[in-house]
């Protein structure tokens, strides 16, 4: 029988406090871990969908709201704005811009966005055709992998948009099919979860509805570039991304306080309204980080509290086995071991749930944004959390541990 | 064998112990009888290892005890000294059979279950070796405790107040018992006790005073 063995034999031995003690660790460890997760999910969602977009450019209304609608596609756009009004920012020949992606948006597929564009907005998430074509003439559609995935679309398959962003059947466009020609190959951005087509589709789908407005498009040569674009200068898009030739020129940084004071449109800095987004989401999360940590500590306390009790009840043990030559530092070890185990089983509940909640809010977030969470595998956080419970364990324990150690077997047998 | 000489003990000026010299050859038996308060279980702990003397030399196997080092003292217990207490303790997550076991790896020896086996059937508690020491009767629990003492093959077993609790009849069992055992293995017996029924079977026999 070794020093281990006995560790855990008397660990389990005391089933309720056993349960208690992993009760609290687990929670503490779990809420922290979770939180964890979260934050580097999205810190990496957003950074990844950031996709060097220097500004964006609107309708009027809330710039995070713009920003949220147009690069994240969670919230609903602030409005359109004419390709007339906007003209000057889609021109090749802008000094300060090196690109600028309209968007058309509107319209969605079973709550998958549909997004009108041009070839240049796959630059942007380094996205590939891994099946068929790009869209090119209206009516065209290539989707993103998630897309294709989950509503398992092929090339050639049909359907119908519907107007808004929610799926209702209501709503649906019934007479314009869409037609798919090509599928993306994944590339863990937002790119994988929306239906990419030219903007001249959302202009046409709308048409039908619209008949006051109506032009006959399809007679007319794809919309794939800017260039194409100018030559409609009546019809709207959502928005445009601009990426600037040079990031730190002064001239490109004044520009959306100029486009916000001298147009009827307004621009935003992503990186700006994104960090305004962290600081606000913040507090609510310093909050539960708050309520970690003192769990953390309550767990702590706990396994100091079960231990020292247990060798209370168990002094009489402690001598005795000092009496059949157990060393003091072997005693020592017994209880710090016993500690531990108390440690590494609440690591390894409370990493269980985490995993848990965390997949549960992935299904939450699949359900409302669209977004796709994966788990992420067994990281450094993980790493660190080991380190911190066998820290927090071997704090807990040791001062039970140096009493233990100091069992004096003649008084306390001779008590007894 | 076992030789103390001038082995002395104080708690503080007012409660000090001065003991009589003891000089016991291996498998001889020896009876240390007192009333309460005449330092039987200081003199049993002091003999066990348990306790270093204040004054005085205790010899086990020609191994003076106080010049041996903390873990030299705890190692020579291990496997010298077989203790029996008036009280009996256990490791309470641990069944009977582990708990004799776990004396013996405290010890460094390997765990000899035929030898521990050979045990629970002389002292009749084979069919108790997995059970709880919750479960255990007293007189099992004591029985427990002998071969728990005995399982090292210790050169000396030391017995405190091991019949107080005990009838007549019980009595001479256990005595008997302990004897065989020591008997059987050649190692030297001390029972400490007041219980005077003890006089007539134990012969050698020293009365603290």
């Amino acid at each position: 029988m070794n020093l281990l063995k006995l560790a855990w034999k008397n660990v389990i031995h005391r089933p309720l406090n056993l349960i208690l003690s992993i009760i609290l660790f687990s929670l503490g460890i779990g809420l922290i871990n979770f939180l964890l997760m979260i934050n580097d999910q999205l810190t990496e969602k957003f950074d990844k969908n950031l996709a060097g977009i220097d500004m964006v450019i609107g309708a009027k209304g809330s710039p995070l709201q713009m920003i949220l609608c147009n690069m994240y596609h969670i919230d609903n756009p602030t409005g359109n704005v004419t390709i007339d009004e906007a003209k000057a920012f889609l021109n090749p020949k802008h000094p300060l811009i090196k690109t600028a992606i309209p968007l058309s948006l509107g319209d969605s597929y079973r709550a998958y966005r549909i997004v009108g564009t041009t070839h240049q907005f796959l630059e942007l998430y380094n996205a590939q055709v891994a099946e068929g074509n790009l869209f090119s003439a209206s009516m065209e559609v290539t989707i993103g992998a998630t897309v294709a995935d989950l509503l398992d679309l092929n090339i050639g398959d049909q359907f119908s948009s519907s107007h808004g962003f929610m799926e209702d059947e209501n709503l649906e466009h019934g007479d314009s099919k869409l037609r798919v020609v090509g599928i993306l190959a994944p590339t863990g951005s937002v790119a994988d979860q929306l239906i990419l087509t030219s903007p001249q589709t959302v202009w046409d789908v709308h048409a039908h509805h619209d008949e006051e407005h109506a032009h006959d498009h399809t007679a007319m040569a794809p919309i794939t570039s800017n260039t194409a674009l100018l030559d409609h200068p009546d019809e709207e898009i959502t928005s445009i991304l601009v990426q600037f030739k040079n990031k730190t020129n002064f001239q490109a940084l004044n520009m959306p306080r100029g486009i916000n004071d001298n147009t009827d449109m307004q621009a935003a800095t992503p990186a700006y309204e994104i960090n305004k987004l962290f600081s606000m989401i913040g507090v609510g999360t310093r909050a539960l980080e708050m309520l970690a940590y003192i769990i953390a500590l309550v767990s702590a306390i706990s396994i100091f509290i079960t231990l020292f009790k247990s060798l209370q009840e168990r002094k009489y043990e402690l001598a005795l086995l000092r009496v059949s030559g157990a060393s003091p530092a072997k005693l020592l070890s017994m209880v710090i071991l016993e500690g531990l185990i108390l440690g590494i089983i609440g690591y390894i509940v409370g990493i269980l749930i985490s995993y848990i909640a965390f997949a549960a809010f992935a299904g939450q977030a699949e359900a409302s944004y669209r977004y796709s969470f994966s788990m992420g595998s067994f990281g450094k956080n993980e790493m660190i959390l080991l380190a911190v419970s066998i820290g927090v364990a071997f704090i807990a324990a040791i001062i039970p541990a140096i009493r233990a150690w100091k069992t004096d077997i003649h008084e306390t047998l001779a008590a007894g | 064998m076992i030789n103390t000489e001038d082995l002395a003990f104080s708690y503080s000026k007012e409660v000090s112990f001065q003991f009589p010299d003891i000089k016991l050859d291996a498998g001889q038996e020896l009876l240390l009888l007192g009333q309460s308060g005449v330092g039987k279980t200081t003199l049993l702990h002091i003999l066990g290892g348990l306790l270093p003397p204040t004054s005085g030399i205790i010899s086990i196997n020609n191994t003076h005890l106080s010049t041996l080092s903390k873990s030299a003292q705890d190692d020579f217990r291990a496997k010298h000294i077989g203790i029996i207490f008036q009280k009996n303790h256990f490791v309470h997550a641990l069944n009977v059979q582990e708990n004799i076991d776990l004396v013996q790896s405290i010890a460094g020896q390997k765990v000899d279950p035929r030898w521990r086996d050979h045990l629970l059937e002389t002292l009749g508690l084979s069919h108790r070796a997995k059970a709880k020491i919750k479960s255990l009767s007293e007189g099992e629990k004591q029985r427990v405790s002998i071969i728990r003492a005995l399982i090292n093959r210790p050169t000396l077993l030391l017995a405190d107040e091991p019949t107080s609790a005990l009838d007549d009849e019980n009595c001479d069992r256990v005595v008997n018992l302990l004897r065989k055992q020591t008997d059987e293995i050649n190692a030297s017996l001390i029972v400490v006790t007041h219980d005077t029924r003890l006089k007539a079977i134990l012969p050698n026999q020293i009365i603290l005073s």
